[in-house]
């Protein structure tokens, strides 16, 4: 009868302290921690995601202007070119069609002391394509003999064959003979 | 809805399931925070660590949100998810180095107060109980401490208990006696080394 009383008091002392042991209250507004801390998750990706996209943005736009500054850098035709300044008076078609042989000397100096590229001379010239146009088929010009020139031909042309043959041997072993010996002719009369 | 609760209980087990909202999170925080908070505290002994679990709990739901319309039992659903959630942080056992149970927490307070009146006696005796307690529950095996930290658990009954544990009703039942019957046996040996 003891034994079923103790039974029954420590069935009653165990009933008591179970239902008290998970019988706490969480701290008032645990709802509202609750909902705050979700948002809070649900914000903190978002801001990921935004960090993530503007580093990528920046990353491509700094690509971007890697590659366009190497094109422009190594790129044969936009290689920086050097300004000449020009102090030439845009010539006239009248003033090209005079003076054909000065323009086509003086353009021929200009384009010697200019550092421009030869397409931009091209483009930038309607000066010098004109002078190109005008120049003479046959380069250099064919110009008349002078007077002195004239003369030696008709003397070539008038004396017999033989003597020419015979003054030029002549004249040559002259030479010969002046370069064998040590001491010319001229030179021991003097002496 | 109003029909159905006409028809009775039995019937509506038996009834064509009726189109229902799934619940919103903020609905299932506002009527089950603090069974998840009770259930958290059965199992790691604090409420600054239930509390925690309770939140940790509440984010895993959010990220289930798109099923939310397949939970056919909210209650034993998140109870699950509570425990499991309540299980990994106890077993991580990250703040049980650092912090130390509330009940020793409340020891040096306790000791360092006055005691104004006769019923702190009681109180006293009460929290050495609890104490006693939770060391005897915290030294069952884990199959028998498992469903009684959930039976203390007021909101959940043997077949709710089951449910979350995912083993049978009748397996909550014996466990529960095979448990309840070691912690008499314990409690008694301990009350008589303490009377004599």
């Amino acid at each position: 009868m003891a034994d079923q009383n103790d039974e029954r008091k420590l069935e009653e002392l165990l009933d008591s302290a179970l239902s008290e042991y998970s019988a706490v209250e969480p701290r008032p507004g645990l709802e509202g921690r609750i909902l705050a801390r979700i948002q809070d998750a649900a914000e903190q990706p978002q801001a990921q995601w935004w960090s993530t996209r503007w580093l990528l943005a920046g990353g491509v736009a700094a690509a971007v202007a890697a590659i366009v500054l190497s094109v422009w850098l190594f790129w044969p035709e936009h290689k920086p070119i050097q300004q000449v300044k020009r102090d030439i008076a845009p010539l006239n078609q009248a003033q090209a069609s005079k003076n054909l042989e000065t323009t086509a000397t003086k353009s021929h100096r200009q384009r010697k002391s200019a550092t421009v590229t030869h397409k931009e001379s091209h483009e930038e010239h309607p000066r010098q394509e004109l002078a190109r146009g005008d120049r003479p088929a046959v380069f250099p010009t064919p110009t008349g003999l002078s007077e002195q020139e004239k003369l030696m031909l008709a003397y070539v042309e008038q004396t017999p064959k033989e003597e020419l043959m015979a003054q030029l041997r002549s004249r040559d072993f002259e030479k010969e003979e002046f370069w064998k010996d040590p001491q010319p002719a001229a030179f021991r009369s003097q002496r | 809805m109003a029909g159905q609760a006409i028809l009775g209980d039995t019937v509506l087990k038996h009834a064509i399931p009726m189109e229902t909202a799934a619940p919103t999170v903020e609905a299932l925080v506002a009527s089950h925070a603090g069974m998840i908070f009770r259930i958290a505290y059965s199992i790691l002994r604090n409420h600054h660590d239930a509390e925690d679990a309770t939140q940790e709990c509440f984010l895993r739901v959010v990220k289930h949100k798109g099923s939310l319309h397949k939970v056919r039992n909210p209650k034993t659903w998140l109870a699950r998810i509570a425990w499991t959630t309540a299980l990994d942080k106890r077993r991580s056992g990250s703040r049980a180095a650092i912090s130390l149970n509330d009940d020793a927490l409340d020891e040096p307070m306790l000791e360092a107060l006055p005691d104004p009146a006769p019923a702190a006696d009681a109180q006293l005796a009460g929290r050495q109980m609890q104490r006693l307690l939770g060391r005897l529950i915290a030294g069952l095996p884990e199959a028998l401490r498992q469903p009684l930290e959930l039976s203390t658990v007021q909101e959940l009954n043997s077949a709710e208990i089951a449910e979350v544990m995912k083993i049978p009703e009748a397996s909550v039942r014996t466990r529960l006696f095979r448990a309840r019957k070691l912690l008499k046996e314990k409690m008694a040996s301990q009350l008589e080394a303490k009377h004599g």
